[in-house]
């Protein structure tokens, strides 16, 4: 009897490249399959910095995980860093959330004003270049799903900054709050 | 039993019907992605292209773009950057070719906006890597295309802004 089963039994290289059973091992690797490219597509997008907009706190070439999540369950907030779709999800523009929907915003000599408070931002440890937002010497009241978005990194003149007002349907994901 | 071989024949003849009438007859939206691409594809050189090869790719680059082709790109800094007609743009290709070297332009995230009889609108990111610069630098696009014939041709480009002032 004995005998009889180590006959029907697999080969080791076979138990060791494919399990005892083939076909429940292939749909074990297609569910595992499944889940990881799940996460990664629609939980944790893993991205690549590039360019210098959030130095100091990224820096170019670091790689991260954005999680897609986080903004379903709790809407964004001020001080978040929030990856915000280009065209589509293939490359993604990274900047912290200054402004909120409903606020008035102001930057004067660098300086973020809402709600004519100034804010403080302790992320920023380089010198601020003198940048003034609305250039009419105003406030800008942010709209309804409106968020006013700006890099880490202010040393540069603003009009060598990509940022602004985005509508909140163009946020991806979180990096962290 | 036997019903399920013949079964997943007629499925791989049905599937194969298709995707094959599919290959040979793209419907507009898939003509458009491609032009785009062979666009993209036609502006990128290789740093040991020949001058024929050079030639040869910026002639194809020409080819995709109507009589009346017309780029408009706005960059950081207020710098503006447009081009119009299709010889220009010949000429341009093989400028760039000279002074970048190696260059490689890629379309990222096509949408087809609408098509409209022989027009249409489609959005994508453009990604530029290399002309001596380590940066990997991207931009929204927004192109209209003409239908010139049975071949979907670029008529216009412009530039799109992410943010709102």
């Amino acid at each position: 009897m004995g005998k009889n089963e180590d006959s029907s039994s697999p080969p080791w290289w076979q138990v060791v490249a494919v399990g005892r059973n083939p076909t429940v091992t292939f749909f074990r690797l297609l569910l595992l399959i499944a889940i990881v490219v799940g996460i990664f597509q629609y939980v944790l997008m893993p991205i690549r910095v590039t360019g210098i907009s959030m130095e100091s706190t990224y820096r170019d070439g670091q790689r991260l995980y954005l999680n897609r999540l986080s903004l379903w369950m709790n809407p964004a907030r001020r001080g978040d860093i929030l990856g915000i779709q280009m065209g589509g999800n293939s490359v993604l523009l990274l900047k912290r959330v200054i402004g909120l929907p409903g606020e008035r915003v102001a930057i004067r000599k660098g300086q973020v004003f809402i709600n004519g408070e100034a804010l403080d931002e302790p992320y920023l440890n380089q010198p601020i270049a003198p940048w003034n937002y609305p250039t009419n010497g105003g406030e800008r009241l942010l709209e309804a799903n409106k968020y006013l978005m700006i890099g880490d990194n202010r040393t540069m003149p603003q009009d060598l900054h990509e940022w602004g007002l985005i509508d909140g349907n163009k946020l991806v994901g979180r990096l962290r709050r | 039993m036997k019903r399920i071989p013949l079964f997943a024949a007629v499925t791989v003849l049905v599937g194969g019907l298709f995707f094959g009438y599919r290959w040979l007859f793209p419907d507009d939206s898939v003509q458009v992605r491609q032009t785009l691409r062979d666009a993209a594809a036609a502006a990128s050189f290789a740093g040991n292209e020949g001058d024929l090869g050079r030639l040869t790719k910026a002639a194809t680059l020409a080819a995709l773009c109507t009589e009346s082709f017309h780029i408009r790109i706005e960059l950081l800094g207020g710098i503006m950057g447009k081009l119009d007609g299709r010889d220009r743009v010949r000429s341009a290709a093989m400028e760039a070719a000279t002074v970048c070297g190696t260059v490689r332009f890629d379309i990222l995230d096509t949408e087809v906006k609408w098509i409209r009889g022989t027009e249409s609108t489609a959005d994508f990111t453009l990604t530029m890597e290399g002309c001596g610069s380590r940066d990997f630098n991207a931009q929204p696009f927004q192109a209209r295309l003409k239908k010139i014939g049975r071949r979907w041709l670029i008529d216009r480009i412009e530039s799109v802004h992410i943010f709102e002032k």
